[in-house]
């Protein structure tokens, strides 16, 4: 493989990221390649690796700043890693590892989140306590929340149906009211004005539906959106610390047993869950603002 | 070399090799590499993330026809390295006084 193959496969891997960050990618490591000279082009290539490797990298390191920064916008200070992390900075048995990277730099945006350490703790002694209430409770609660949201959407439907079917009556009504000005003129306009004001009415009924319908899902598209995110988060450290190769205790993070959202059924693999939330961050926030770069 | 190394600790060392001038990728990789043993693929991330955190900024500058991306340590980038260094040496110390049992050596 050559320089021009390894950047061009490099650049494929990157696609889901925004334009800018694939290019600046690009840009520095086209430049590592121009600085160290044509004769050492294999030996960058040797030492850098697959692009692949690269790609997974730096695709982790932006949904984790992606992640802060939609944390942080939404204010959230909460539970702080300061006791977790206080010590762990300076970990030796951790390899680079990006998922720290917010907490090291002892940033007062650092979002809420707990080490893997501490995930592992909860996991393991709430689920010995509460499993036997938690589970189930889980469960009534995923029940209730998917009664709810089907209740509104058939509501949602029942409205538009019910709009729809009286714009059709109403149209109905001038068309009849059109033939019977042959006949009993005042009759006639009458019916005609109910039909007219009947579709304007009903128009509007179908219009707020819409938009009610509108606001609806998208708010439940957020909460999903944010459900993965969380998700992809806890499996971002799993991959990072398989892909060192890291002999660092916590293994993977124990999904705590307390009822979550109830949109988490689907457990994509770790490197889909990479791939998805960068996926949904990039597609749904674009203009998200994470790249305030000072160029 | 089997400590591996934090990703604190690579932002300290990318800020205080910054501290004492801006320089470009190439450069600023070849001298990690001198102290610690990385791959050239570790510094990018890095660099992206301490550019968002507001600690380093870049400009380009062009060289033989083409582009070259410096870059420079910031106000904040100059304070979180000094905080740094300070960390760095207590934790230097205790390590120190543990692995030597006693004897500090610096």
């Amino acid at each position: 493989m050559n320089r021009k193959e390894f950047l061009r496969k490099l650049q494929l891997e990157l696609y889901k990221l925004p334009r800018h960050e694939i290019d600046d990618a690009i840009a520095y490591y086209n430049e590592y390649f121009e600085e160290a000279g044509p004769d050492q082009e294999q030996a960058v290539i040797k030492e850098l690796g697959t692009p692949s490797k690269i790609a997974t990298q730096i695709k982790a390191d932006y949904a984790v700043r992606q992640l802060e920064s939609m944390e942080s916008n939404r204010g959230n200070r909460a539970g702080n890693n300061a006791g977790a992390n206080a010590g762990g900075n300076y970990n030796t048995g951790g390899g680079y590892n990006p998922g720290n990277a917010g907490n090291g730099s002892g940033n007062e945006k650092a979002p809420g989140k707990l080490s893997a350490a501490w995930w592992v703790v909860i996991g393991i002694v709430g689920g010995i306590f509460a499993a036997p209430v938690a589970i189930p409770v889980a469960f009534a609660l995923a029940a209730v929340l998917i009664g709810l949201f089907i209740t509104i959407v058939a509501l949602l439907l029942a409205g538009l149906v019910t709009a729809i079917v009286l714009i059709v009556l109403s149209i109905v009504a001038v068309i009849v009211g059109l033939t019977l000005l042959a006949t009993s003129g005042p009759l006639a306009v009458l019916v005609i004005g109910m039909g007219l004001m009947g579709i304007s009415l009903m128009a509007l009924f179908t219009v707020g539906i819409v938009a009610l319908s509108n606001l609806f899902f998208r708010f439940i598209a957020r909460k999903h959106r944010e459900g993965q995110v969380k998700r992809a988060q806890r499996k971002l450290e799993k991959l990072q610390q398989n892909a060192q190769g890291s002999q660092s205790a916590p293994a993977s993070p124990a999904a705590p047993i307390a009822p979550e959202t109830p949109t988490a059924q689907e457990t994509p693999t770790a490197m889909e869950s990479i791939e998805a939330p960068a996926d949904t961050i990039v597609e749904s926030e674009p203009k998200k603002g994470g790249d305030n770069d000072e160029q | 070399m089997s400590f591996q190394i934090g990703s604190t600790l690579l932002d300290a060392c990318v800020l205080s090799v910054l501290a004492k001038g801006d320089t470009y990728g190439y450069v600023l990789t070849q001298t990690m590499k001198q102290a610690i043993d990385i791959s050239e693929s570790t510094l990018y991330p890095v660099l992206r993330r301490l550019q968002k955190e507001g600690h380093l900024r870049t400009y380009d500058e062009p060289f033989q026809g083409r582009n070259r991306r410096y870059y420079a340590i910031t106000e904040t980038g100059t304070a979180k390295y000094l905080e740094y260094k300070k960390e760095w040496t207590e934790y230097k110390n205790k390590l120190n006084s543990l692995l030597n049992g006693g004897e500090d050596s610096e």
